[in-house]
């Protein structure tokens, strides 16, 4: 049995494994951008709904 | 009726099925932010029910119940899902639900005394002629004006810091993902309504389908298990036949 087929020890038991976000262009490019989008539009919508208190709409 | 006037009823199946599911999760696994989320769905979709109804008939009672849980308070119970989820002090998430509960039964009694006045014309939108028929005074505006803006916190802003705290941390990608959806999902029919109450009544309808499909997708998700790699099994000894 050469290395590379070498088991990987076991996982510690009773310890969950958490799933660990790939390093791929959604994850570091795409979502943070929509993040901050979604931010912007969130504050802007925030804006209008306090501007907007007391006009007859 | 205009093809716009259809989507209220695509909206009404797709949320009550996602109620359906946050419920019977609630039941199987408890879980106070499920219960909140599975109301909030349950109000959406009486608001788009009374959206399609109002397309094919009238009764003063289904526009009073369209004001109510599709303007007032949908965003404010699914935002109060998301306040159990995220708020450690389980107090404060209980005086919030009840200070919620005692504004959401004020608003209604406050909806239901409101006079109507004009004719109804099932031909139009309802988003675009409400204004017209239901005259609410300053007080109902404030009071939609409250409940928008402690929902559209909570849910858009809540899922936004969840994203982003999970992508910091890089884990539970599903979860980042998930709560993506989310945000943009709650978004969609804060900006419809925004804009319907504004005059671009035409918009709310196709914002409303918008959010109930990406809430239902970002809900799947941020739920959904995410298979992790399992450790290689051990292996077997070698057997003599």
């Amino acid at each position: 049995m050469n290395q590379s087929e070498e088991p990987k020890p076991p996982a510690t038991p009773g310890r969950k494994q958490t799933p660990r976000v790939p390093a791929n262009v959604l994850y570091d490019r795409i979502i943070p951008i929509a993040l901050v989008i979604a931010a912007i539009v969130l504050l802007i919508v925030l804006a209008v709904i306090i501007l907007g208190v007391g006009q007859p709409y | 009726m205009t093809a716009v006037q259809l989507l209220p009823f695509i909206t009404t199946a797709v949320i009550f099925v996602f109620a359906f599911l946050v419920l019977r999760r609630y039941f199987q696994r408890g879980g106070m932010h499920n219960l909140m989320w599975g109301i909030g769905l349950v109000m959406y979709g009486l608001g788009t029910f009374a959206e399609a109804f109002l397309s094919v008939g009238y009764a003063p009672v289904v526009l009073y119940m369209w004001y109510l849980f599709g303007a007032l308070l949908t965003p404010a119970w699914l935002g109060q899902g998301t306040v159990y989820l995220l708020v450690r002090r389980r107090n404060v998430a209980n005086v919030l639900l009840v200070l919620l509960t005692l504004l959401s039964l004020f608003a209604a009694l406050k909806v239901f005394s409101l006079p109507i006045t004009g004719s109804y014309d099932i031909a139009r939108p309802v988003s675009i002629q409400y204004k017209d028929v239901l005259q609410r005074d300053s007080l109902t505006t404030l009071l939609l004006a409250i409940f928008a803006f402690y929902g559209t916190v909570a849910l858009v802003g809540g899922a936004l810091y969840s994203a982003y705290i999970f992508l910091r941390k890089r884990v539970m990608p599903q979860r980042v993902l998930g709560n993506v959806f989310i945000a943009i999902g709650g978004l969609s029919p804060a900006v419809g309504g925004t804009l319907a109450a504004r005059g671009l009544g035409d918009v709310l309808f196709i914002s409303e389908l918008l959010g109930a499909v990406l809430l239902f997708i970002g809900f799947r998700l941020a739920t959904t298990q995410q298979p992790v790699e399992a450790p290689p099994a051990p292996t077997p000894a070698p057997t003599s036949a």
